[in-house]
């Protein structure tokens, strides 16, 4: 076999088609880990008893499973019992063979809420201790010290870490191809099914991704710049 | 069809999964140690910005950390026979496990070339300036003076990576390697019970997790006292 | 009128503080003073709840409050009875000069931005930074992010206002234009309890000190009492030392 070029193009144009899954699976799961990520972060910080108890446990397990077993795993959880439903429900039969995306996405997001939770903890703690006790010193709350002083500052820090999750998620996203879901990668391989062209097919998936992570980082700088003019240092 | 999760599946399958766990050891070691070697080639080639090189460098480095593994290891096994084809070398019997080591070493080379880059840059131009005034070498300057500051700096960063590669070989079985994943859906297949060898991996994978980040954070701490 | 009374505080096992008391009348001004690792600074963070004491209690004012067992409520109703002026200064890194004057006067005492702005001009004119409204902390001077701390904290006409050590992160050039700003703040009659290695500020404007050591108050009384006659041998060993170290500065 060899390598034609050509059918690169061919393959792009079918895997760009499915450009809004990626998005899809890669978006929701960046807003899901920021809501869900944010708060853990910050009962980590203030020592919020059972919360932190719990995260402190579980946040170090959970980071040491890799995102294709939560694919896997979450897969597995929601189709084995919809299988056993099937028979008797119309609904669980029709879940069970509709696009499996909302698996992709709930697997992606639960993986991003425990990094994000990370980013979001050592972005509480790039803040120096005198910033939150500044805050108390003249008798802000910790909702106010927290919104008005302490997140504005570990944004700084956070953002830029935030865009390098996002580029791990966008290419995180990927891996739900092992259960079928037709993303950039999925379509560029049902456009290799026909022609065999498997080589040109993943190098136009590829293409598609490195775009996407560029614009990104892209992104990240113009960010990182703007909150480097505003505290004017 | 039984039980959705069967706990005691989990430690009869244990041993079954636990006797792959050199593939996962092999891809990581052969990575990590490729890679290294590979990254300091390339960090060398943009520190020193060699012409065209350098250029080459940037570009790969950003297309590697700008794409899925996943891909990047079907690129490999495709392609590199092709372009190996082409220098007359015939690569078509190999086994799949050495495509995965070629996509690992290939993927962390980049990684680890940013690393070593950004700490080599992160050392004072005076210490450079100062290895010179008592007549080093430019070698000598890099491998006695500026390389083991470093390599203090790189060291977390390293650590991390390491445990990322280690992570990332989860994929090593999409390309059909017999791994610990590979194991689990195998035992899956025949017995319908996939999600018990899930967990072992998992279980395994977190442990391993746990005990590299652990050990490097001792070694960290052993290394910079301060 | 502020009572102290009682107040212990350990680290694991190190007592840093064993049970001290003072009191400092409405408008004095109380240095503190000791060598290192006496407890000055974790005295003050106490009563500012910045650490939690194992006991003892406080009286601002009306308000009473033990420290073991203090609300979330007592503890904000404390806060926004006093402030503090921090040894690094702790200006909001992402708020200008006149943002951080405003910030507590605004968000913690709800007063209208347009008073507060026009307070927080006020106080930084008074200490000398007119020019400077606009300014982030990070285009400021040691000198002069601790002056807008000082004016930070005066604005919020606290009950009493904590000094930790203000000067010592200074370089000796810029300690005089901070102390000047604290020698007005004492003429203007605002309760001051300070924590300071600056012997000439303790001589001139204290109207009592106190000198602590191992965790205890272990003497007190007027600067002329304590500079001239030290009852006990530790403030003698103290001030011999401190005094030859900076005998410039009296």
């Amino acid at each position: 076999m060899t390598f034609d070029a050509a059918y690169i193009l061919v393959s792009l144009k079918v895997a760009i088609r499915f450009l809004h899954v990626t998005l899809l699976l890669s978006v929701i799961p960046l807003a899901v880990g920021i809501a869900v990520g944010t708060p853990i972060a910050v009962c980590r910080k203030f020592r919020v008893r059972a919360v932190s108890q719990a995260a402190n446990i579980l946040i170090p397990v959970l980071k040491g499973i890799p995102l294709v077993l939560y694919v896997l795993i979450l897969n597995f959880l929601i189709l084995k019992p919809l299988d056993r439903l099937a028979p008797y429900y119309a609904w669980a039969d029709r879940l069970r063979v509709m696009d499996k995306i909302y698996i992709g996405i709930a697997a992606m997001s639960a993986w991003a809420a425990v990094t994000i939770s990370e980013t979001m903890r050592s972005a509480l703690n790039s803040v120096p201790a005198g910033q939150y006790e500044a805050c108390f010193s003249v008798g802000l709350t910790r909702t106010q010290a927290l919104r008005r002083i302490i997140m504005p500052q570990a944004l700084k820090f956070a953002v830029p870490v935030l865009c390098n999750n996002f580029i791990g998620l966008i290419k995180g996203s990927s891996i739900v191809y092992v259960i079928g879901i037709l993303d950039i990668l999925g379509g560029a391989m049902t456009s290799a099914q026909i022609n065999y062209r498997f080589l040109e097919a993943y190098i136009a998936a590829a293409l598609i991704y490195w775009m996407l992570c560029l614009t990104v980082e892209r992104v990240s700088w113009r960010l990182e710049k703007r909150f480097k003019l505003k505290t004017g240092g | 069809m039984g039980k959705l999760f069967d706990a005691a599946l989990v430690f009869d399958y244990m041993p079954a999964i636990l006797s792959r766990i050199h593939i996962t050891f092999l891809i990581v070691a052969v990575a990590v140690a490729g890679g290294t070697f590979l990254g300091l080639l390339l960090a060398l080639a943009r520190l020193r910005r060699v012409p065209v090189l350098n250029a080459a460098a940037v570009f790969y480095i950003s297309f590697v950390r700008g794409t899925p593994v996943i891909i990047q290891m079907f690129i490999v096994y495709y392609g590199f026979p092709l372009l190996l084809g082409l220098a007359g070398i015939d690569i078509n019997r190999w086994g799949r496990l050495n495509f995965v080591l070629v996509s690992y070493v290939l993927n962390n080379a980049a990684f680890m070339a940013e690393i070593i880059r950004s700490a080599v840059a992160s050392v004072p131009a005076g210490q450079t300036e100062a290895a010179w005034s008592v007549g080093l070498s430019g070698f000598q300057t890099l491998r006695r003076i500026v390389l083991p500051q470093a390599f203090l700096t790189a060291f977390p960063a390293f650590g991390a990576r390491v445990v990322n590669a280690m992570q990332d070989t989860s994929l090593a079985f999409t390309l059909g390697v017999l791994d610990m994943l590979g194991q689990a859906q195998a035992i899956g297949i025949r017995t319908y019970h996939v999600l018990e060898g899930y967990v072992v991996v998992a279980l395994v994978f977190i442990a391993a997790s746990l005990l590299l980040e652990k050990s490097f954070s001792w070694m960290g701490k052993k290394l910079l006292p301060n | 009128m502020i009572q102290v009374r009682g107040v212990r505080k350990s680290f694991g096992k190190n007592e840093v503080l064993r049970g001290v008391g003072f009191d400092v009348k409405k408008g004095g001004v109380v240095v503190i003073l000791g060598p290192s690792g006496s407890g000055k600074t974790t005295l003050l963070r106490c009563i500012n709840f910045l650490e939690n004491a194992d006991d003892g209690e406080m009286t601002i004012g009306d308000l009473s409050v033990r420290f073991k067992h203090a609300t979330k409520k007592e503890i904000l109703r404390v806060r926004r009875r006093t402030a503090m002026v921090f040894q690094s200064y702790n200006l909001f890194n992402n708020k200008n000069a006149i943002e951080n004057v405003m910030e507590g006067l605004v968000t913690a005492r709800k007063i209208p931005v347009a008073e507060a702005y026009e307070t927080a001009k006020r106080q930084l004119d008074k200490v000398g930074l007119s020019g400077k409204y606009d300014a982030y902390p990070s285009q400021l001077s040691g000198g002069q992010q601790q002056r807008v701390a000082i004016a930070r904290a005066v604005s919020l006409n606290p009950e009493v206002i904590l000094f930790d050590e203000p000067t010592s992160a200074l370089d000796p050039e810029l300690v005089g234009e901070v102390l000047a700003v604290m020698r007005a703040v004492a003429r203007e009659g605002i309760t001051m309890l300070v924590v300071t290695h600056e012997m000439s500020f303790a001589h001139d404007i204290a109207d009592h000190v106190l000198f602590m050591d191992g965790g205890l108050v272990v003497e007190e009384g007027t600067p002329r009492e304590i500079f001239t006659r030290p009852k006990e041998p530790r403030t003698r060993q103290f001030l011999d030392r401190i005094l030859l170290k900076y005998d410039y500065s009296i």
